[in-house]
């Protein structure tokens, strides 16, 4: 019973990550159709963010105000990596429109570039951020113990998710931007300036794997190709979700996830995870569009 | 008309800066290759259609130079760990220079980047040889990128020094061994628990090559001392997510964890058993591939009172060793760590400069031949090179993780262990036959 | 004359590239150049070959595929699994032994012989590329979701090869091989070494002019036209997803041919082989040397890889990985055309 009980956490916190992870990824592509591949190293920035915010309370502040770092670095890593992700808009993706493969393998010389940044600012090695005071160990129910850290990042996804469909389904930006998805030219013709709403989309999808990162921080190391991990992982959820479409998105995190963790309870990790893909790839041949279709009467959407 | 001309002059940039960089290049190549043009081929095997072959000292070292390689992985996963190796290695290649060189030769370091893959460590490899025509080249981490290289020095007979523990089950002519066979690392820390009073063992390791076999020694030894393995687990390379781990270790209840997790999975393993309440002293681990540099990126805290077993700590006693750390940390930063590989990387350099010099010559053969039996002052005390299998007699030291973020030596062997990269010399290892077959 | 120009251009380019080739054994014995570069340049003539496989299904039918590494791998890996089996003379290889394995799996028995390992470097990649095409482009699955699920195939059998290390030798894979034709290396080699160099160059020039020969028939037409406008392809009645299987099958088993060379001049193969980045790195050749162009792939494949073999050591480096990343923005956000797509261009305009 303990073991269920305890995969079932496990998996949803694994599915969790998963979907903070994929949800900037899932808004970007859902709207744009721009896939990033860079998305792995808005992550890392992320995770950079909080150390370098870990490392500002360490040096500066006095120490019974250290394990507040965390709670600033959340809202800084969104802000750098909105930041940098406006930055990149601009300059590579609004180019790029129409032309989803070539986005990429542009993002892609992107993602090389930011690799190599890290590495030249931070060094080749790994950098060191541990987790607050409040997030460390675990809360002990009976013979199991849930650990704070992943409780915390279940919830913070929770919130995040909800500020997103807040945002995309009653605001008047979401509706701007919901109208760009479904139909770009009527949108523009309405007087909605799409190339705005795109640049503050990818934005907020950097910004949300920026989020991703600070979290990553607290489960592993924080090295320059520390996103490469999740890419994959990302890409399959968003487009077994389906485009355009939370709901899928976190569908497909979750079965990523739980599946993810059943299957190793049975076999070791590298087989589990090829079984996951082949899985995601053979479901992927019946439904191509994923789980949620946006249906629209275009032809080529 | 505007775009376009604006399209003309990034291109016209981007190549202007591509042949830049390559004349750039060019010159330093020409700079450092203008000790050999004029000299003769060198008498290695790749010599074109008269291979007759001058003296090689005549060529390896014109004009008071020599030339050594160096191949790490400067980019891609590997190069978390590789970076702090390389650098010891340039720090020993300064001091020597400082020292008035080797043989009156000022060495020359030539940096490859092996870019984490084992196919580019072999174009790499073979490019230092015959192109560069090092007189030697220190390099790899990883196993796969060892293997991949092994060929390539035995066939051109060049000399690679290799400065990391690894799983043994190898003794190439024509690579020396810097780092610890199994029967010095893996061994005697079994040994060590099984004294401790730990009976039951939880192997896991990242599944490539090392672990692979560091857990098959491990369960003949297990086996043999009477006491049982009560489960193995492998991670995958770049696993970041331990919790059906952690759930399987808790279901085994061991008592002690045996660790050969690679790289960043270290990282995310230590600070996910933490989450769970569970420091040493409820689960103790001893770990293979841990060293300072990975425990200050774990964190001391999470890491403390935990075990590992190596040959050489930045903690360790004596007078070259406080030296080493000294021009290390004013070197690289003081909040830089030594650690086994860097030491034995250093180690290396140096062992070669003396083989050199005892040889009189750079030529592979004569430095082989001095090296046999070589005493080397290491970080980590005097250590033998042993002649029949090119690896290095060495003191085993166990230790254990500290609240400062170093590690302190709790028992070490009373004196140098031979290495023996087959277990031959253990009856355990022979019976459950675990040499391979070549 | 510039009519000509223009209809043989891109032949006349592959034609000095493989002159220049060929010229290369020549000064290897003048002694201009190192046997370290004749076994380079066989290396890169290995990337070509895929090169020009992966710009036949993305240059000519708009197919993305980020994990065409597979392929390449399981070709040498082939290759690969038979030159350790002649050199252990048909019996159990170490890592096997290490594996707990008492004989040689049924998995690697037809890689005993030479005609069985020909066989089976056709027949894996090509029957893996059949089945993932046929259902894949059945079910119209197109574009980025294809390259999104080429590169989780990739990745899955990178797991896989490493999991099953009994079999595969895991992480390090197949090592200390010697090619074909025996060892290649040293002095007492160098006629063994310029005689598999010819055979790679053959080669190559083979499957490029098979793949020149069938983009210039009505096929590489309708391929084109799949790139441009599959629904008007689809509505013409042609049965797209029959053409786009066989061009993927094809360019797999290009793939296999290439890693089959490859491993001759390298002497192992890992599984690193099947990464992301490595079979992203490839299309980034193809994007750069030009698509849609054939010779562009094999332009691209040469020139980066020369690049990286001078460029990514010492200081360079760290300012090699930003050149390489900005090279391919540019290429693809700017110069969608690539060097020789450029250049082809510039000398033969369209408005004559």
């Amino acid at each position: 019973m303990n073991q269920i009980i305890l995969s079932l956490f496990n998996g949803l916190s694994a599915s969790s990550i998963i979907l903070l992870t994929s949800l900037g990824l899932a808004v970007t592509f859902g709207l744009m159709g721009v896939i990033n591949m860079a998305h792995g190293e808005f992550i890392m920035i992320g995770a950079y963010t909080t150390f370098v915010v870990h490392e500002l309370f360490r040096l500066f502040l006095p120490r019974t105000v250290f394990d507040f770092y965390y709670l600033l670095s959340i809202p800084a890593a969104f802000l750098v990596s909105f930041l940098i992700g406006m930055v990149l808009e601009k300059l590579v993706i609004s180019r790029l429109y129409g032309r989803e493969v070539d986005s990429l393998l542009a993002t892609w010389g992107v993602s090389i570039i930011l690799q190599q940044t890290a590495r030249s600012v931070f060094g080749s090695q790994g950098v060191a951020v541990t987790s607050p005071g409040f997030l460390s160990g675990g809360l002990k129910l009976g013979n199991i113990v849930f650990s704070y850290n992943r409780i915390f990042i279940v919830a913070l996804v929770l919130l995040c998710l909800l500020l997103v469909w807040l945002i995309m389904y009653r605001s008047g930006f979401g509706s701007q931007m919901r109208a760009t998805m479904q139909n770009r030219a009527m949108a523009q013709s309405l007087g909605i300036n799409s190339r705005k709403v795109d640049s503050i989309t990818f934005a907020c999808g950097s910004g949300l794997a920026g989020i991703a990162g600070c979290t990553i921080a607290l489960l592993g190391s924080v090295d320059s190709t520390v996103g490469q991990n999740y890419i994959v992982n990302s890409f399959m959820a968003v487009v077994l979700g389906g485009v355009g479409k939370l709901l899928g998105t976190f569908l497909g995190s979750n079965i990523i996830g739980f599946s993810g963790i059943f299957v190793e309870n049975f076999t070791s990790s590298s087989i589990a995870k090829a079984i996951v893909l082949l899985i995601v790839i053979v479901f992927l041949q019946k439904r191509p569009k994923g789980l949620f279709v946006v249906r629209s009467r275009a032809l080529d959407e | 008309m505007k775009i376009k001309s604006a399209k003309k002059a990034l291109a016209m940039l981007v190549t202007g800066g591509l042949l830049a960089m390559a004349a750039g290049c060019g010159n330093q190549r020409i700079q450092a290759d203008s000790t050999q043009t004029g000299s003769a081929q060198v008498g290695d095997m790749a010599s074109q259609t008269d291979p007759e072959s001058k003296t090689v000292e005549s060529s390896l070292a014109t004009e008071g130079t020599v030339k050594v390689g160096l191949l790490h992985s400067l980019t891609g996963s590997m190069a978390i760990s590789e970076v702090s190796v390389r650098d010891a290695e340039l720090l020993a290649i300064e001091e020597i220079n400082a020292a008035g060189g080797v043989l009156g030769c000022q060495i020359v370091p030539f940096e490859e980047d092996g870019a984490s893959d084992p196919s580019v460590f072999a174009t790499k490899a073979e490019k230092l040889i015959v192109e560069t025509e090092v007189a030697t080249v220190f390099g790899c981490w990883t196993s796969s990128s060892r293997k991949a290289v092994k060929q390539i020095f035995e066939d051109y007979e060049s000399l690679l020094w290799y400065p990391v523990q690894y799983e043994g089950m190898e003794a190439s002519p024509n690579i020396m061994y810097m780092g610890a066979a199994p029967n010095q690392q893996i061994v005697p820390a079994i040994d060590y628990l099984a004294d401790q009073g730990y009976t039951k063992f939880f192997l896991l390791g990242s599944d490539y090559v090392f672990p692979r076999t560091a857990n098959m020694i491990i369960k003949a030894q297990v086996e043999d001392l009477g006491l049982t393995t009560v489960g193995e687990e492998y991670a995958a390379m770049d696993q970041t997510e331990f919790s059906s781990i952690l759930a399987k270790i808790e279901e085994a209840q061991p008592d002690v964890i045996i660790n050969t997790l690679n790289g960043a999975s270290n990282v995310s393993f230590f600070k996910q058993l933490s989450e769970k309440n569970i420091t040493s002293k409820e689960l103790m681990t001893m770990s293979f591939s841990i060293a300072e540099e990975e425990v200050k990126t774990i964190g001391a805290d999470i890491l403390s009172g935990h075990l590992v077993s190596w040959n050489y700590y930045q903690t360790t006693e004596g007078d070259r060793n406080a030296a080493f750390v000294k021009s290390y940390k004013e070197k690289f930063g003081a909040d830089r760590v030594t650690s086994d590989p860097a030491g034995a990387a250093y180690t290396a350099v140096y062992a070669w400069a003396e083989a050199c010099e005892a040889a009189g010559s750079f030529d592979v053969e004569a430095v082989k031949a001095a090296a046999a039996g070589l005493m080397v002052a290491a970080p980590e005390g005097d250590v033998v090179i042993n002649g029949d299998n090119q690896h290095l007699a060495k003191t085993v030291r166990i230790g254990q993780v500290a609240t400062d973020g170093l590690i302190y030596e709790i028992y070490a062997t009373d004196g140098v262990v031979e290495p023996d990269p087959y277990l031959t010399s253990y009856e355990w290892a022979v019976q459950a036959g675990i040499q391979p077959l070549e | 004359m510039k009519m000509k120009l223009r209809k043989y251009f891109k032949n006349i380019l592959f034609s000095i590239i493989v002159l220049a080739l060929a010229g290369l054994p020549f000064l290897f014995v003048a002694g201009f150049v190192k046997s370290t570069m004749i076994i380079f340049f066989g290396k890169c003539m290995a990337y070509a070959i895929i090169a020009i496989g992966l710009d036949m299904i993305w240059g000519y039918t708009g197919i993305l595929s980020l994990g065409h590494g597979l392929y390449f791998a399981l070709g040498a890996y082939g290759m690969g699994m038979y030159l350790k089996l002649q050199a252990t003379g048909g019996a159990i290889t170490d890592f096997m032994k290490v594996g707990g394995l008492s004989k040689l799996p049924l998995i690697w028995q037809p890689f005993l012989t030479i005609p069985g390992m020909s066989l089976m470097i056709f027949l894996v990649p090509g029957l893996i590329a059949g089945l993932i095409g046929f259902f894949t482009f059945k079910n119209r699955v197109k574009g980025v979701y294809f390259s999104i699920i080429s590169q989780a195939l990739t990745w899955a059998a990178y797991s896989l090869f490493i999991a099953l290390s009994p079999y595969t030798n895991g992480n390090v894979g197949i090592t200390e091989i010697q090619s074909m034709l025996g060892s290649i290396k040293g002095n007492k080699n160098v006629d063994k070494l310029i005689f598999l160099f010819y055979i790679g160059l053959i080669i190559l020039i083979l499957v490029y002019v098979i793949a020149e020969r069938l983009m210039k028939t009505k096929f590489g037409k309708i391929l084109i036209a799949i790139r441009d406008g599959e629904n008007r392809t689809y509505f013409s009645g042609y049965s797209v997803s029959t053409y786009k299987t066989f061009v993927y099958v094809m360019s797999a088993v290009f793939a296999a041919i290439a890693g089959a060379l490859f491993i001759n001049f390298n002497g192992s193969i890992t599984p690193t082989a099947m990464t992301i980045s490595y079979s992203v790195t490839m299309v980034i050749w193809v994007a750069i040397g030009g698509r849609g162009t054939l010779v562009g792939a094999v332009l691209g494949a040469f020139l980066i890889n020369f690049c990286e073999y001078r460029f990514s050591s010492g200081a360079m480096v760290e300012v090699w990985q930003y050149v390489v990343g900005l090279l391919f923005i540019v290429s693809v956000v700017f110069f969608k055309n690539g060097i020789v797509g450029g250049i082809y261009e510039r000398l033969c305009p369209r408005n004559e």
